[in-house]
């Protein structure tokens, strides 16, 4: 999720930038969001195969790697695997509403900053962070609901795998696999109960940041 | 050349890196999909970054298939189905919640919110096994799309993320003898 927030806003501000090709790249961006979740799995276990992947085929092409790594099998590395693959798709929702809240940023701000010789880092942190991050809190409320509850993308690429198995698929197995319906329900019920939980905690610590703020 | 158009030369190759750099990642697993679609089934197992020949066996034998064909048919259904409703649920919810005041609205509010709570698959089995929610079944296919009809959901980040409506235009068109609603 903090990955998803820090390569949105980076995205955003890339989009929002004047270049020449602007609504071509704006819409090579939005493809892993207009993929469904479950085909972009698959291409992405195609990808991370151990003897066919063209990943391990780069890496090892690079010098990066000797032998070819089992990214969705080996338990140290399908985390960082699913976690890749969930970025990747995620990261064009972020960018499209911090984009949203930058296209609405008032251009005075920046006319002043730079009258002022004010360094554009610093314009950044200053000026565009504060006035874009109510989005980014819409955006990172959104991201945090449906990442709590990940299934497809998981549940495609490693199955009901140990190492990487959340909330969601481990509800489904109960529920599902072993027809445990009362005990699959207990856990699908915890599961509503702890992301609610974090949606209040997090509304609540983000309208006092707000409202300290203001 | 003086340093601040060395600079400015600087700046401008790493904005296009960069931009070349996220492209890739983005399109990247889109365009792998493309160069393996049209390979033949026996050079699948070959790695291959450039597409070196084209055969389209795979699109014929999909677009033979009248399954396919049924998908995309449901799909459109679906997916035209679902606008409808989540815009008529939406948009009124969302004026509902925005401009009408009334007792427990933050509580309607966080109950719209909580439906996101919820595993998707659960919603999907919850309708599908309860056997006194016969009425409320949806065809099979329909599953997936299910949760884009809880209602309301993207109405309710309205205040953060965009700029409110303009309430006087809604008070001088009361004034004027418009109602409400």
């Amino acid at each position: 999720m903090s990955l998803e927030a820090v390569l949105g806003v980076i995205v955003a501000l890339v989009l929002n930038a004047h270049f020449r090709g602007r609504t071509l790249v704006r819409a090579a961006m939005l493809i892993p969001w207009a993929i469904p979740t479950v085909v972009s799995a698959k291409i992405w276990a195609w990808m991370l195969n151990d003897q066919f992947g063209i990943i391990n085929h780069l890496l090892m092409a690079l010098g990066l790697i000797d032998a070819p790594l089992s990214w969705t099998a080996d338990a140290s590395l399908s985390m960082w695997a699913v976690i890749m693959v969930d970025v990747w798709k995620a990261t064009p929702f972020v960018a499209l509403l911090v984009l949203a809240a930058l296209q609405m940023l008032p251009s005075d701000c920046y006319e002043a900053a730079k009258v002022d010789g004010i360094h554009p880092v610093r314009v950044f942190f200053r000026v565009t962070l504060p006035l874009i991050t109510p989005a980014l809190l819409v955006a990172v409320i959104f991201r945090a609901l449906d990442a709590l509850r990940v299934f497809d993308v998981i549940y495609v690429l490693t199955s009901n795998a140990a190492s990487t198995m959340t909330m969601s698929i481990y509800a489904r197995q109960q529920l599902v696999e072993f027809q445990d319906v009362g005990y699959g329900s207990a856990a699908s019920t915890l599961l509503f109960m702890i992301i609610a939980l974090v949606t209040v905690v997090y509304l609540y610590l983000g309208r006092r940041q707000l409202g300290g703020g203001s | 050349m003086t340093l601040r158009r060395l600079k400015s030369i600087a700046l401008t190759i790493g904005f296009w890196l960069l931009v070349g750099v996220l492209v890739l990642y983005a399109i990247f697993p889109f365009y792998y999909a493309i160069v393996t679609s049209l390979k033949p089934s026996s050079q699948l197992f070959e790695v291959s970054y450039w597409v070196d020949s084209l055969d389209f066996s795979n699109y014929v034998t999909v677009l033979s298939q009248p399954t396919f064909l049924a998908a995309i048919r449901n799909s459109v259904v679906v997916a035209l189905s679902v606008v409808l409703i989540a815009l008529l649920l939406g948009l009124t919810a969302a004026w509902a919640l925005g401009r009408v005041r009334f007792r427990g609205r933050t509580t309607v509010m966080m109950i719209v919110l909580g439906c996101r709570c919820s595993p998707r698959w659960q919603c999907s089995r919850a309708v599908r096994s309860d056997p006194h929610a016969r009425s409320l079944q949806l065809p099979r296919r329909a599953d997936p799309e299910l949760h884009h009809l809880h209602p309301a959901v993207h109405g309710v980040d309205s205040d953060h993320l965009h700029a409110p409506a303009p309430r006087r235009l809604e008070e001088a068109a009361i004034v004027d003898g418009a109602s409400p609603g």
